[in-house]
């Protein structure tokens, strides 16, 4: 539940993200070491690539500027905040890494026939072993994690 | 008997180690230098990262298929161990006078102030664990 600024806050950072996804997106690898400026009180000049790295470290700053103001306010971020914060991240990283795969590339077989954590090299109805097939288990996993955190709730 | 996995985390503690004489050379403007593997040092060491990071997960499954639990709390000490780890490398590379300054933007206190700080909350944590013994 947020309030009225939060929640327009969420809405402007979130525009704002897919701007710059769309952005980042149309970058090439070459593009990351295109100059931008000799920038003042940095180490070499100031590149595409570093401009990147520079909006992940301003994150990190102010993120640990909030949770410190938050403390000294009197109402401190909470572990299930935390929890929310990290499968949030875990969950874009995944998401970002096969946005751009092609059907074809979902469904290859990694041809490994070892089995990976417990996730079999050959299930019954699938005998291969593609990132699809990774992805589809990571889903059923949260899921029954969701489930059994669900009973444990209704139970206590 | 945790022989190996003792004589496994020197052997990586001392190459580390040794290594770091180096790593601490390393600036921005160094990142770009090709190395004799025709890489760059930024891509060595995102690689080295990353080799971490797959071969954690791959080293928690040789513990999964033996029935020994991921464990919350190695997961929480590792957390430490790599925050500890990001502090001091922040201050490493700063000298006597840079570490005294008391500097506006960080509440006005000095990074050395700061270090003392947590060297004070690791005396703390220590004490409470020792308690707890």
């Amino acid at each position: 539940m947020s309030d009225g600024i939060s929640s327009e806050l969420t809405n402007e950072l979130n525009d704002q993200l897919n701007a710059a996804i769309e952005l980042v997106n149309s970058l090439s690898e070459k593009d990351l070491e295109t100059f931008h400026s000799e920038d003042t009180g940095e180490e070499g000049p100031m590149t595409v690539r570093r401009l990147l790295h520079r909006i992940n470290t301003h994150h990190k700053d102010h993120i640990q500027h909030i949770i410190k103001v938050r403390k000294k306010l009197g109402f401190p971020v909470s572990e299930v905040e935390t929890n929310i914060a990290e499968i949030r991240a875990s969950r874009a990283y995944l998401t970002s890494i096969i946005h751009s795969l092609s059907d074809e590339n979902m469904n290859k077989d990694i041809e490994e026939k070892t089995d990976l954590g417990n996730l079999a090299s050959v299930s019954a109805g699938e005998n291969r072993y593609t990132i699809k097939r990774i992805v589809g288990h990571v889903m059923e996993m949260t899921n029954n994690r969701l489930n059994h955190i669900r009973d444990s709730i209704k139970n206590k | 008997m945790n022989n190996k996995s003792d004589k496994y985390k020197k052997s990586l503690e001392e190459t580390y180690d040794q290594t770091t004489l180096y790593t601490q050379e390393i600036n921005d403007s160094t990142l770009d230098t090709e190395l004799s593997s025709k890489q760059s040092v930024r891509t060595v060491l995102q690689n080295l990262i990353s080799e971490y990071h797959g071969t954690r997960e791959q080293l928690l499954w040789t513990k999964w298929g033996q029935g020994i639990p991921r464990s919350e709390s190695r997961s929480l000490i590792a957390d430490l161990s790599a925050a500890r780890i990001e502090f001091i490398s922040y201050f490493l590379d700063m000298n006597d006078n840079q570490l005294e300054q008391n500097v506006a933007p960080a509440e006005g206190e000095s990074a050395e102030s700061l270090i003392n700080k947590m060297l004070l909350l690791e005396k703390q944590l220590l004490s409470l664990l020792k308690e707890n013994k």
